[in-house]
């Protein structure tokens, strides 16, 4: 693959490269960051989601002072257009976790980084508005919630972060097509 | 004759044609300087986006420490009137209050008014009782009390589907009587959207004062519910007495209506004094009056409370959220609340 003239100096790593110069992203931290988060808050919002269905079910979750899991989730705040917010919570991961497969990652579509980056926008969108229905409209904090949260905020930095490597190359191997 | 050395050439570059692939290493020639400047475009730019996307996320930490920094710096106010004593009877256990405030929404419309007439007395011409801008509901009552055990029940249901309570307590009314499991509002919060819900438990179990009521509440109760044992033009000519329900001074109620506590040898009361099926047990039936339990403590009745006080709210809140008040028994307790004669 690499040309023997160009000795040890190149890496590896170091992807195959278009003749517009643009490189195709390799398997970088920021997927491998977005992947994890993504599975973690699939779990999360899971545990969240049986909880709601199932009354046989009990959240494991301090009930002290500012903390109350059950005020939160029980709360009119956690349904939204009839759907529970767990479930959201649910698809969104769903959704993201196909976004930071590495095939889908790496992809030439360029429908695809900026795909990526909406979702991510409208994650963190409503994690802020949840957030704000947490502290000033039920007066509890919800710590699952706020693993949730802060999964999604990992997913945001990550995605926001990653736009240019994403997005470039997508941008400039739709043009050498 | 001259020699020439032979020498072995170096490769020079093929000729761009295509679209595929250059390997790395190729020698640099007119086609690269043009890559070697796109490369040094794209890394400008690829700065920029860099630098905006930091911005985006410190835009968004930003919002977020906003929202908690102003969350834990401002003050905390109590709905309950403040705590005179340092009682605190045990938080009533999570899954109680889940199963009472998440009664399906077809329990409700099944049971409607169940043809009770209207528990409160309503009113006219009363000046608006608000708090924050949301219509306030007030409950007065006392921990020995029975019959707020029973109402309290009925009170939790239907605020539930308004907002969230935190912090209710487990407790039962006087052993002197029927300790009948119930909840204390001591110590807790109610938050909503939709309505305000402050509530004062003036005594404990043992009648020991507990809460004292602030003066605008003192008023209300000696309004509309009377003073000791003067009744006042809204109690029906009946006894003053708790448990008092104001909701909004547009519905204000005295005392248990017949169909939720008919008498003491009766169920609901008879069947829960002692303790009854305990507190899940209760609620489950609640959520479920056909089943064995529910009918055993004539839960029905308190769905029929819940029904009515929700309605009430309904009135005073313009019909918000429209998923609980435009429900059919909702719908149903509204209308007989608008056909009642209003005092004023």
């Amino acid at each position: 693959m690499f040309s023997r003239l160009a000795g040890p100096r190149f890496k590896r790593a170091a992807a195959v490269e278009f003749s517009s110069g643009a490189r195709r992203p390799s398997v970088s931290a920021r997927m491998l960051v977005v992947l994890g988060s993504s599975i973690a808050g699939l779990g999360i919002a899971a545990y969240l989601t049986l909880v709601h269905y199932s009354s046989a079910v009990h959240l494991s979750c301090p009930n002290t002072g500012s903390i109350s899991c059950a005020a939160v989730t029980t709360s009119p705040q956690s349904m939204l257009f009839g759907i529970p917010v767990a479930v959201l919570g649910l698809a969104y991961f769903v959704v993201v976790l196909v976004f930071a497969l590495p095939a889908v990652w790496r992809s030439r579509n360029p429908l695809v980084a900026p795909a990526r980056l909406a979702l991510a926008v409208v994650g963190i969108g409503f994690v802020c508005y949840l957030l704000y229905a947490e502290l000033y409209e039920i007066g509890k904090i919800c710590l699952w919630c706020t693993g949730v949260h802060i999964l999604t905020l990992v997913v945001f930095v990550a995605v926001v972060t990653a736009w240019d490597e994403t997005s470039a190359f997508a941008r400039e191997s739709a043009a050498d097509d | 004759m001259s020699s020439r050395k032979r020498r072995s050439r170096r490769p020079t570059r093929a000729p761009q044609t295509g679209s595929g692939p250059r390997r790395l290493g190729d020698q640099a020639g007119p086609a690269s300087r043009s890559a070697g400047a796109n490369r040094r475009y794209q890394r400008s730019h690829r700065q920029g986006s860099s630098r905006l996307g930091w911005l985006a996320v410190g835009v968004v930490v930003l919002v977020v420490a906003a929202l908690v920094g102003f969350y834990f710096a401002r003050p905390k106010s109590s709905d309950t009137g403040g705590i005179t004593s340092g009682r605190a009877p045990a938080a009533a256990p999570s899954s109680v209050v889940a199963a009472l405030t998440r009664i399906p929404l077809s329990t409700y419309n099944s049971v409607g008014t169940g043809g009770e007439g209207d528990p409160f007395v309503e009113t006219k011409d009363q000046p608006s009782l608000t708090a924050n801008g949301l219509p306030r509901v007030v409950y007065v009552g006392a921990e020995y009390c029975p019959y707020c055990a029973i109402m309290r029940w009925s009170v939790v249901a239907a605020l539930g589907r308004f907002g969230t309570f935190t912090g209710l307590k487990e407790s039962s009314s006087s052993a002197d009587f029927a300790p009948i499991p119930t909840f204390s509002f001591l110590g807790t919060t109610y938050a909503s959207r939709y309505v305000s819900f402050s509530a004062y438990e003036t005594e404990d179990r043992n009648g020991t004062t507990l809460q004292s009521l602030p003066s605008d509440v003192s008023k209300l109760y000696a309004t509309y519910d009377g003073t000791g044992e003067t009744p006042t033009k809204f109690t029906g000519g009946s006894y003053a007495g708790i448990p008092f329900l104001d909701v909004a001074n547009d519905h204000v109620s005295s005392g248990d209506p017949s169909f939720l506590a008919p008498s003491a040898t009766a169920p609901p009361v008879s069947a829960l004094a002692g303790g009854g099926p305990g507190m899940l047990g209760i609620a489950e039936a609640i959520a479920d009056p056909t089943g064995v339990v529910g009918r055993a403590i004539d839960a029905r009745a308190f769905d029929i409370e819940a029904n009515y006080i929700t309605a009430a709210i309904c009135l005073s809140d313009g019909g918000k959220p429209s998923s609980v008040c435009a429900s059919s028994g909702v719908k149903a307790a509204e209308k007989v609340i608008a056909a009642a004669k209003k005092i004023s």
